[in-house]
C-alpha cells in the first residue's frame, strides 16, 4: 500500500513527491540527456530522443529510474551503467512524476554533448505545467520563489456518510506568476487535479496552514436493516 | 409362507427413527473461488425435531427435520480494487485529452480482506423428506471365506438382515439466516476495513471510504451483494458452494446406506451358548418389510 | 385394525415356524433331547436307539450329542452291577389350537382355546447282557444258606468284599421300544420386568395306549418329570427374540410384556402372538 500518498503534506514544484508532475515540451529534433536528482544528490542519468518516430508523449518516472541504475559508488567491482532511453515526437510533452517513496525528485536536461542546461524542473518557465493533487484537507497557503505569497487553497474535507461515491471535480486551473495567481483563493475537493500554469521561471510551493480533521463531519458506523429472506422450496433427488 | 410377522407401532418406529438422527453427523468443509472473492465453510451438522408419519403407500413421511449446525463458520476473502488518484486531463483538446496526468494506486498489492463469521446461531434450515423401506442383506466383505456362523459370531463377522429408510427426495424447505446475521457481515467488514487501513489518520480513511463510496456500498459491488444479505449468504453458502447438495446427499446417505433403521443376526440366536454348548441359531429368509398408516410389519421365512 | 393397537411391537410365529424352530434346536442341542450312559455315548451312532440328525456344528465344536446319564444299578446286587440305558425324544411336533391332532380322549379336555398340543415320539432301551458276559460277571460273593440248628458251623465265612463302583455290564446293543406320546401345554410370559420370557408349562401328558394301565401311568409320570424339570425349564425364549432382537438397535431400551391384552402370548390363528412394550431410557 502506497503509505506515501497520505504522508506526503503540501507540495513542492522543484522537489518532486508522489502527488506532483511537472510537464515540459521538446521542441527540437535531437537527443538529450537528462539527470535525476534525489533529495537533492546526482543519481541516474537518461537519454531522451528528440525525433519523428518518437512518441506523442512521454511519462518519466524519476523514482524508477533512480533505482533501476546501478550506483557505481556501491559497486565492489566494475559495474555496468544501463542509461534510459526514451523517445518522443518533437513537440510532443515529457511528464516528469514520481511513483513511489518519500524522496523528493528534479529532473535537469541537456542536450548530448552541450553543456549548457536546456531545462531544470527545479525553476520551471512558462511552456511548463506543474500538475498537483491534494489529499489533506485544510487550508494551504502558495508561495512562489520562497518569497511571494500568491494565494491560498482550501482543501474540502471528504464527504461522509452519503450513499454515492465521491468523485473529484475536473481539476482546477491557475494562472500563477511570481506575485499573484488567479483564482487567489481556491477551493477544492481533496484528490481534485491542480493545474499551474507559471507565467515565468518560478518555483512553488504549496504549504499546509491549517489541517482539517473533519471534526462533526466524521463518518458514523452505518445501520442498515435487511429484510428476512426465504429460499423457495428446492428438491434434490436420490439419484441411486 | 411367512412364519414370523413383526409389527413396530408408529410410537415405536418414532423412536427407532430418532434413534438414528440423534446419532446423525454431517461433517464437510470446502472453498470455492467465486470470481471477485473466495468463499469457503466448515461445518459439523446435525438433526433434530422432525415429525415421522406412516402411510398407506408404503411410504414414511419425515417433515420439518431441522438442521441444527454445532459448528458453521463461514469465510470470504475479498480484493480490495485498486484505489487510484491522478490521471485527470493536463492538456485538454476539442478531440479528447492530449496529455494527462500520472495515475497512482493505493492498493496495488491487492490485500485480501478476510471474514470470519460464525454463522452457527443464525443458520435456519429445515428437510423434510419421504422414503421407502428397503431390506439389506449384509455380508461383512472381512468376514474369512468358509468361517461358520459360530465362528463369525464370536469375532464379530455375523450376516445381518437390514432394514433402510430410503429417501426417494430430500426437500430442503428452508434455507436461510437470520437478519442479524447481515448485520455480522457488515460488522466484520468494518473492522477488516478498519484493520487494514487501521494505520492511516482519519482524514485519509474517511477520503477512502467517500471515494468507494458507503463501506457496504463498496462490498457489495465486490460481493454483488443484493440489499437482503441473508439471501446472499443463502446463495453463497446454500448453492454456490453447494452446501444444499451436500446436506441433501448427506441425509439420504446416512439414511439410506450407513444406518440402518433396524437390523438382526442370521441366522438368528434362539438359544444362547451356554457351558459349552453351542447356540442355536435358526436362518431367516424372504424379509420383506411394508407400511401401513399405523404401523410397519416385517415377515420372513424360517428356514428348515 | 392394527397389530400394534395394544402394545409398541408385535410378533408372532406360526406352527409351522415354530415346528422349523424345535427341528433346528433338536439338531443344534442334542443333547437336550438324548439321555445315555457312557457305553451308549461311545458309540452313539451305532448304539442309540435311533440316530438322531445332528448339525455338523456340534460335532466340529466338540458339543455331546447325548447327556451322559449313570447306568441303571441293578438293585440288590450290592451297588456292584448295573445296566446301560438309553432314552430318546425322537420327534417334536407342535399345534396350536384349535389343532389338527387327533388327542388321545384323555387329554382333549385340557386342549382349550390358548393351548398347544404336544406330539412326541419318545423312544427308550436297556441293555441286557448276553450269557457269556453274566458267565463274565459273576455275582457278588454271598454267605451259603444253612439250617439254624447247626452249631457247628459257623453261618458266616464269606470275606467281604470292598465297595467299589458298579460295572455296566456291557450288552451287544440296547433292546428299543418306542411310544408315542401328547402333551398339552400352555404358554406364559414369566420373569422379571427386562428379563422376561416365553415359556411353557405342561397342563397334560398322555401315552398312547400301553397295558397294564398303571404301568402306563407310571411311565407318564416318569415324562412329565422329564418334561417339567428337564425340557421345558431350558426352552425358554426371551421376548426380544420373539420380536427379532429390533428394540436392542436402540440400545438401552426396556422391553416388557403389555397388559393390555386378555391374552399374552396369546395361542391363535395358528400362531403364538407377544404384545410388547418398550420404554427408551432417557
Amino acid at each position: 500500500m502506497k503509505t506515501e500518498l497520505f504522508t506526503q503534506i503540501g507540495l513542492d514544484s522543484g522537489s518532486l513527491g508522489v502527488l506532483g508532475s511537472i510537464v515540459h515540451p521538446l521542441i527540437e529534433k535531437g537527443d538529450y540527456r537528462g539527470t535525476v536528482i534525489k533529495d537533492g544528490r546526482d543519481t541516474s542519468d537518461f537519454t531522451i530522443t528528440v525525433n519523428e518516430n518518437g512518441k506523442p508523449d512521454l511519462s518519466i518516472d524519476l523514482a524508477t529510474i533512480s533505482t533501476n541504475q546501478v550506483n557505481t559508488e556501491d559497486c565492489c567491482k566494475p559495474c555496468e551503467t544501463r542509461d534510459q532511453q526514451f523517445s518522443v515526437r518533437p513537440g510532443g510533452h515529457v511528464v516528469f512524476y514520481a511513483s513511489k517513496g518519500s524522496q523528493s525528485y528534479a529532473a535537469q536536461l541537456s542536450q548530448v554533448n552541450e553543456k549548457k542546461q536546456l531545462f531544470n524542473s527545479q525553476l520551471i518557465g512558462k511552456d511548463d505545467l506543474f500538475a498537483a493533487s491534494i489529499l489533506r484537507p485544510g487550508k494551504y497557503k502558495v508561495t512562489v520563489n520562497e518569497k511571494y505569497e500568491v494565494g491560498s487553497l482550501i482543501v474540502t474535507y471528504p464527504p461522509v456518510n452519503v450513499k454515492k461515491a465521491y468523485i473529484p471535480d475536473d481539476p482546477l486551473k491557475i494562472e500563477i506568476s511570481e506575485k499573484t495567481m488567479s483564482p487567489e483563493q481556491a477551493k477544492i475537493g481533496p484528490a481534485q487535479g491542480l493545474i499551474f500554469y507559471p507565467e515565468s521561471d518560478m518555483r512553488i510551493v504549496i504549504k499546509l496552514i491549517e489541517p482539517d480533521d473533519g471534526g462533526k463531519h466524521r463518518s458514523k458506523s452505518q445501520n442498515i436493516r435487511l429484510r428476512r429472506y426465504r429460499e423457495p422450496k428446492i428438491r434434490i433427488c436420490n439419484e441411486n | 409362507m411367512e412364519h414370523i410377522k413383526v409389527a413396530v407401532s408408529e410410537t415405536a418406529f418414532i423412536e427407532f427413527f430418532n434413534h438414528i438422527r440423534d446419532n446423525l453427523q454431517i461433517m464437510e468443509s470446502d472453498s470455492a473461488d467465486l470470481g471477485p472473492f473466495v468463499a469457503g465453510y466448515e461445518i459439523d451438522i446435525r438433526l433434530k425435531n422432525g415429525s415421522v408419519d406412516l402411510r398407506d403407500d408404503n411410504t414414511v413421511r419425515i417433515a420439518e427435520l431441522d438442521i441444527d449446525p454445532v459448528i458453521f463458520r463461514g469465510f470470504i476473502g475479498i480484493d480490495i480494487p485498486e484505489l487510484c488518484i491522478g490521471g485527470f486531463c493536463i492538456i485538454p483538446t476539442p478531440f479528447g485529452c492530449l496529455l494527462r496526468a500520472p495515475r497512482l494506486c493505493i492498493f496495488d498489492d491487492s490485500p485480501d480482506i478476510g471474514l470470519d463469521l460464525d454463522l452457527a446461531p443464525f443458520l435456519r434450515s429445515e428437510v423434510s423428506f419421504i422414503g421407502g423401506l428397503r431390506t439389506v442383506y449384509f455380508t461383512d466383505p472381512d468376514r474369512p471365506l468358509g468361517m461358520d456362523y459360530i465362528d463369525a459370531q464370536s469375532a464379530g463377522f455375523q450376516n445381518k438382515w437390514q432394514i433402510f429408510l430410503d429417501p426417494e427426495s430430500v426437500d430442503i424447505d428452508l434455507f436461510d439466516f437470520a437478519d442479524i446475521a447481515g448485520d455480522l457481515l457488515e460488522e466484520a467488514l468494518d473492522t477488516a476495513i478498519d484493520t487494514l487501513l487501521g494505520f492511516l489518520p482519519g482524514w485519509a480513511k474517511d477520503l477512502i471510504r467517500a471515494i468507494f463510496g458507503p463501506l457496504i456500498d463498496m462490498v457489495r459491488a465486490i460481493l454483488d451483494l443484493p440489499d437482503d444479505i441473508g439471501e446472499w449468504l443463502s446463495d453463497v453458502f446454500g448453492e454456490s458452494l453447494g452446501l444444499l447438495n451436500l446436506i441433501a446427499d448427506s441425509v439420504i446417505t446416512e439414511f439410506a446406506n450407513k444406518n440402518s433403521l433396524f437390523e438382526f443376526e442370521d441366522p438368528f440366536q434362539i438359544l444362547p451358548a451356554s457351558g459349552g454348548l453351542i447356540p442355536v441359531k435358526v436362518p431367516i429368509s424372504d424379509l420383506s418389510v411394508r407400511v401401513t398408516d399405523d404401523e410397519m410389519i416385517a415377515k420372513a421365512t424360517i428356514e428348515a | 385394525m392394527s397389530l400394534t393397537d395394544n402394545s409398541n411391537l408385535f410378533g408372532s410365529v406360526h406352527e409351522d415356524g415354530f415346528n422349523r424352530v424345535i427341528n433346528h434346536v433338536m439338531r443344534k442341542r442334542p443333547s437336550l433331547f438324548n439321555y445315555g450312559t457312557q457305553w451308549v455315548a461311545d458309540n452313539w451312532k451305532e448304539r442309540l436307539c435311533t440316530t438322531p440328525e445332528v448339525a455338523p456344528e456340534v460335532i466340529r465344536h466338540n458339543n455331546p450329542v447325548l447327556t451322559i446319564e449313570e447306568p441303571i444299578p441293578i438293585l440288590g446286587s450290592g451297588g456292584f452291577y448295573a445296566l446301560n440305558f438309553a432314552v430318546q425324544l425322537v420327534k417334536f411336533e407342535i399345534d396350536f389350537y384349535s389343532g389338527k391332532f387327533e388327542l388321545p380322549k384323555e387329554l382333549r379336555g385340557e386342549f382349550t382355546k390358548q393351548s398347544i398340543a404336544l406330539k412326541i415320539t419318545a423312544c427308550a432301551g436297556l441293555g441286557c447282557p448276553s450269557k457269556e458276559i453274566l458267565d463274565k460277571f459273576p455275582p457278588a460273593p454271598q454267605p451259603p444258606i444253612v439250617l439254624i440248628d447247626d452249631q457247628r458251623k459257623d453261618p458266616t465265612g464269606v470275606t467281604p468284599i470292598r465297595p467299589r463302583d458298579p460295572i455296566a455290564l456291557p450288552p451287544d446293543r440296547l433292546t428299543c421300544f418306542c411310544l408315542d406320546l401328547y402333551a398339552v401345554l400352555h404358554a406364559e410370559i414369566t420373569g422379571p420386568v427386562g428379563e422376561e420370557a416365553l415359556e411353557f408349562k405342561l397342563d397334560g401328558l398322555e401315552i398312547v395306549d400301553i397295558r397294564p394301565e398303571e404301568m402306563e401311568f407310571n411311565i407318564e409320570c416318569y415324562m412329565k418329570m422329564l418334561m417339567h424339570y428337564v425340557l421345558l425349564p431350558r426352552l425358554r425364549i426371551l421376548l426380544p427374540v420373539l420380536v427379532l432382537d429390533l428394540p436392542e438397535n436402540l440400545g438401552t431400551v426396556t422391553v416388557k410384556a403389555s397388559t393390555s391384552v386378555p391374552h399374552n402370548p396369546a395361542i391363535q390363528n395358528d400362531q403364538v402372538e407377544v404384545f410388547v412394550d418398550m420404554e427408551v431410557a432417557i
